[in-house]
């Protein structure tokens, strides 16, 4: 009966309100919480991880990798502040080689 | 002489369990995460079927998550600054996520906000008249001192109700229902029954300590 509830519902969510409350809690500024902005809170974080997880799949039409969502987070000006911790992958060979070229550019600049 | 002296520690203890849940910190760094598997759901109803969601993505997402909570607090809190408020109220919220560029979410939220009002009225009502009835035959079960005493041995219920009734409310307003929370949020219809039977257990509890409170102060 429950299940039936759910598939119904475009997304169920069901993230744990106490959970949420504790995230918020620790951070420090924050004094009181109401019984509301906790719930729109929650409610709001079920919507962003729908939005960001079919913003991943539109992007590539394919199955979500943390490719794609790293994608989503660089092209989306709304996912911005999620730069830094879903950055984009980056080979070491590829690393190594921008290095190289920002260190060539470098000293062609100092000399 | 001993009875006494239980008796001035028994009241202490008491206001003691309660303070847990009022200031529940994180005390692990586990306490931050968002449970796997309800993100994973949120993920799973977000694509079409047929679309798996690699479990990296999943572990991305759920950090994103979290710090998605965080940032929307902190812009709540900004909100509540600037008006010189010290608790985060719902149009906070709305501001924070104006100014975080998640506009879209907006709508979807007030109607939530709606039904959750709705909600906390309906269970507020229905609790009361729970807890009417439930001591109503509670006591005439377990009580049973006089058959001629009834009607004065209604009027004392009904004060015990009050009593209990302000304590509850004042649980609500702070909002440190934790467990009950985890219940709350979509399957009211669902669970009703179950969470009803831990609400009538957790009275019973709280009946039972203010019993063990005030008896020997008598």
């Amino acid at each position: 009966m429950i299940k039936a509830e759910k598939e119904q519902k475009p997304f169920s969510g069901g993230l744990p309100t106490a959970r949420i409350r504790t995230i918020m809690k620790s951070s420090p500024e924050i004094d009181v919480i109401s019984q509301e902005s906790l719930h729109l809170i929650t409610k709001a974080t079920e919507l962003f991880v729908h939005a960001l997880s079919q913003e991943g799949h539109r992007k590539t039409g394919k199955d979500v990798t943390y490719k794609c969502l790293a994608q989503v987070v660089e092209e989306h000006d709304s996912f911005q502040f999620l730069s830094d911790i879903l950055p984009q992958k980056v080979k070491v060979r590829d690393f190594y080689q921008s290095l190289q070229e920002e260190g060539s550019t470098d000293t062609i600049t100092l000399s | 002489m001993q009875l006494l002296v239980v008796s001035e520690w028994i009241a202490p203890i008491c206001e003691v369990t309660k303070v847990p849940r009022y200031s529940k910190m994180a005390e692990r760094p586990e306490d931050l995460n968002l449970p796997q598997s309800v993100i994973g759901r949120i993920m799973k109803d977000a694509v079409p079927d047929g679309v798996s969601v690699s479990k990296e993505a999943r572990n991305a997402v759920s950090k994103a998550a979290s710090v998605f909570v965080l940032y929307a607090t902190s812009c709540a809190n900004n909100q509540a600054l600037q008006a010189k408020r010290k608790t985060l109220s719902a149009n906070d919220v709305f501001q924070a996520l104006r100014d975080m560029e998640f506009e879209e979410f907006i709508e979807p939220l007030q109607a939530s906000l709606e039904e959750f009002r709705k909600d906390q009225k309906t269970k507020k009502e229905a609790q009361e008249q729970r807890k009417k009835v439930k001591d109503n035959s509670g006591d005439s079960s377990g009580g049973g001192k006089d058959a001629t005493g009834g009607a004065e041995d209604k009027t004392d219920e009904d004060e015990d109700d009050e009593g209990i009734e302000e304590e509850e409310e004042e649980e609500d307003d702070d909002g440190n229902d934790d467990e009950d929370d985890d219940d709350d949020d979509d399957d009211d219809d669902g669970d009703d029954g179950w969470v009803k039977k831990r609400k009538l257990v957790r009275q019973r509890k709280t009946k039972k300590k203010m019993k063990m409170a005030q008896d020997p102060q008598l």
